[in-house]
């Protein structure tokens, strides 16, 4: 048995759109481009980004609820991307999903004991008594009173309605869960209740998550190992000591750079990059590294040359021309000068900020 | 003369109702505080405890069947709960607004951002046509909107998030208001968006003096913004005070918990994955709250007093008011209690 329960290989997931006329190419969205990393049995694989980075179309094609246009799934061995759909049937009862919104994602005309019972039904050839039998319990293990299976879902709060997600994704015992922004629909109080569930439904049940965030706190809590995404590429992917501890990347120091300050008074000391405006459209990805246009440390190379990801220290990749190797070491922007035009800018309000660590 | 300044606004005692079939909830009870000018005050609670109820009650907007039962709001000494329907339309928008927090469905999508714009400025003064557009055009820039000039003709749907929000900003300030009004502002967009909107509110807040009232659910986002803090529970208001005061010595424990739920990327990590601090169960039902602290069935420090007498808010700190029986019984404060 390998170690790896699920392997992506240059994953590749692109939209091809209407034809303006008649005459012209379609254009093409490159949601997800050549994205690689594996996830081992029992642990939690984050990947974070801003939205349209990829990532939620990512979690779907592993699913095959997208189709990928190419590149390699592989899960427990078996190659999703090739099977038919009766195999990819048996095959979705070992993986199952959660979603964002604990609104829309459960029928309002359906009592929720039977949306937990749905996968069962469809899934396993379990006999109606035992399945009535594995919705209690799945009910039970997920915090909620077995009596509540004849309500409705708006007779829920957000919280609880998530958990009824969430006991519908584990019904038929999945081995790998996709848990697809499960907590950034709920109130902070709320969210931490939904957290440790979902950490003590691992430990219990020994199951893996691809855990899909764009909140770097919360990934990471929850993720042994951190794949960052920035439009539809991989930017850096690392143990969770290596990218809190030694980020890398540009782009992963500014996500840091966003997280709200638990003292305002340090609200400065931390190395900061603040990023101006949105991400540019996948339709057009920009030449080079994608990144550049945002970028504060972007030289002349960077608008050209596509940088690949090349593992700087064991176990932390990163895609990135400017990560210099100091002996055993990666050196990332924190320890980086800020370029003089940078220096400049960071005067204006408007401009990214950089300021050094303490 | 008198020498004390007439409040910015002042709310005293305001109560909203809503007839239930289960009985009258008890939306809003009693709640006061007041806004300086140039300030900004926090109001953090989960969903449900009110703190939406209190920004629309601020503008008379209580959804029907609700309505305000009591209270006094008073706009720079003007009672505003007395106040005729047109001089209130006056004030919204133009002496009091608001932004919301999801921009898509706060916008209208059948008109340009610009058109939206435009008609807060010339609702309120009298500008012409091209002398609104220009001025829509300089708020845009304002708020930092790339490409103001083209952004304008545009309708929501073609905008991202952030910029949506910026825009609902930009409307927001058109008439130079006294008073915004934010609520979740941004709890619907990623955090690299939320760091550049909270930005954008410090800036405007220097640039027009603009006093602000943050709603919000998460402690992250007081600390962030606000210079005072109003924390609600089940429509009452459990503690107040300063943000760097209620940050420090959390006077109640709703208030404790909120604080410890909000997670922060730590740069000290644990091996093991610890359990998150939570706040056990959910808001109670706003009919038939009995006698008692509101929050007793949630809290792990309640008492047998807490379940026969309702506290009211104790002083606690300078300026810092709680409404917690801890708060008055004796050294132990709440937090140094272990959980």
């Amino acid at each position: 048995m390998s170690e790896s329960l699920l392997e992506v290989e240059n994953l590749e997931v692109h939209f091809r759109l209407r034809r303006p006329h008649l005459f012209a190419p379609a254009p093409i969205v490159h949601a997800v481009d050549g994205l690689s990393f594996a996830v081992r049995r029992g642990t939690s694989f984050g990947i974070v980004g801003e939205s349209g980075c990829g990532k939620s179309t990512t979690a779907l094609a592993i699913l095959r609820l997208v189709e990928p246009t190419g590149g390699s799934i592989r899960f427990d061995g078996i190659d999703v991307t090739a099977l038919d759909a009766d195999s990819l049937r048996k095959l979705r009862r070992r993986m199952q999903i959660i979603f964002q919104d604990p609104y829309s994602s459960l029928n309002p005309r359906d009592r929720v004991g039977d949306i937990v019972e749905q996968p069962l039904q469809l899934l396993t050839d379990m006999a109606p008594g035992a399945r009535q039998a594995r919705v209690e319990e799945l009910f039970a293990r997920v915090g909620l009173r077995p009596e509540q299976r004849a309500l409705f879902p708006h007779q829920f709060s957000g919280g609880q309605r998530q958990r009824i997600g969430i006991a519908r994704a584990l019904a038929a015992s999945p081995d790998l869960i996709v848990c697809d922004e499960p907590v950034s629909a709920l109130d902070v109080a709320i969210q931490a209740q939904i957290l440790n569930l979902l950490v003590r439904l691992q430990r219990e049940l020994g199951l893996t998550y691809l855990f899909i965030s764009h909140d770097l706190a919360v990934v990471q809590h929850i993720c042994d190992e951190i794949a960052v995404m920035y439009l539809g590429k991989i930017v850096e992917r690392a143990g969770r000591r290596g990218l809190y501890g030694n980020p890398l990347h540009p782009y992963t120091v500014a996500l840091l750079s966003a997280d709200p300050v638990k003292d305002p008074a340090k609200k400065n000391l931390r190395a900061r990059i603040r990023l101006t405006g949105d991400a540019p459209s996948p339709l057009e990805p920009p030449a080079g590294c994608r990144f550049h246009t945002r970028c504060p440390y972007a030289e002349e190379r960077c608008r050209t040359i596509v940088p690949e990801l090349r593992e700087a220290m064991p176990g932390h990749w990163v895609a990135c021309h400017l990560v210099r190797i100091d002996g055993a070491r990666a050196v990332g922007p924190s320890m980086w000068a800020p370029a003089p035009a940078i220096a400049a800018a960071a005067l204006q309000s408007s401009g990214p900020a950089i300021r050094p660590s303490a | 003369m008198d020498d004390t300044p007439v409040p910015l606004l002042q709310i005293s005692d305001l109560s909203v109702e809503f007839p239930t079939s289960a009985g009258v909830a008890h939306v809003l009870d009693r709640i006061s505080f007041t806004l300086g000018d140039g300030e900004t005050l926090g109001i953090v609670g989960e969903s449900g405890c009110g703190k939406s109820m209190t920004a629309l009650a601020i503008l008379r907007l209580v959804p029907s069947p609700g309505h305000i039962a009591g209270g006094e709001i008073r706009l720079r000494g003007e009672d505003l709960l007395a106040a005729s329907e047109e001089r209130i339309r006056d004030v919204r928008g133009n002496a009091i607004s608001m932004i919301f927090q999801e921009p898509m469905t706060a916008l209208n999508p059948v008109f340009t951002i610009g058109q939206q714009i435009t008609e807060t400025i010339r609702r309120h003064q009298a500008k012409s046509a091209a002398e609104a557009r220009a001025a829509a055009l300089e708020l845009l820039r304002a708020v930092e909107i790339p490409e103001p000039q083209s952004r304008i003709d545009q309708y929501p749907h073609q905008l991202s998030g952030g910029m949506r929000q910026r825009a609902m900003i930009a409307m927001a300030l058109a008439c130079q208001p006294g008073i915004l009004i934010a609520d979740e502002p941004t709890t619907a967009l990623d955090v690299t968006t939320q760091a550049q909107i909270f930005d954008l509110m410090r800036e405007l807040r220097a640039k027009f003096g603009t006093a602000i009232i943050l709603i919000t659910h998460n402690m992250g986002a007081i600390a962030e913004l606000a210079d005072r803090v109003m924390v609600m529970y089940a429509g009452r208001k459990v503690e107040e005070g300063s943000v760097a005061e209620v940050l420090a010595r959390p006077g109640h424990p709703y208030t404790q918990g909120l604080l410890e739920c909000v997670l922060h990327v730590e740069e000290e990590m644990p091996d093991e994955r610890e359990t998150l601090a939570e706040i056990p169960g959910m808001v109670p039902a706003l009919t038939g709250i009995g006698r008692g602290c509101v929050f007793a069935p949630r809290c792990s420090f309640v008492m047998r007093h807490c379940r026969e007498e309702s506290p009211s808010l104790f002083v606690v700190g300078e300026a810092h008011t709680a409404a917690c029986w801890l708060a008055v019984e004796g050294p132990d404060r709440p937090e140094e209690n272990s959980r």
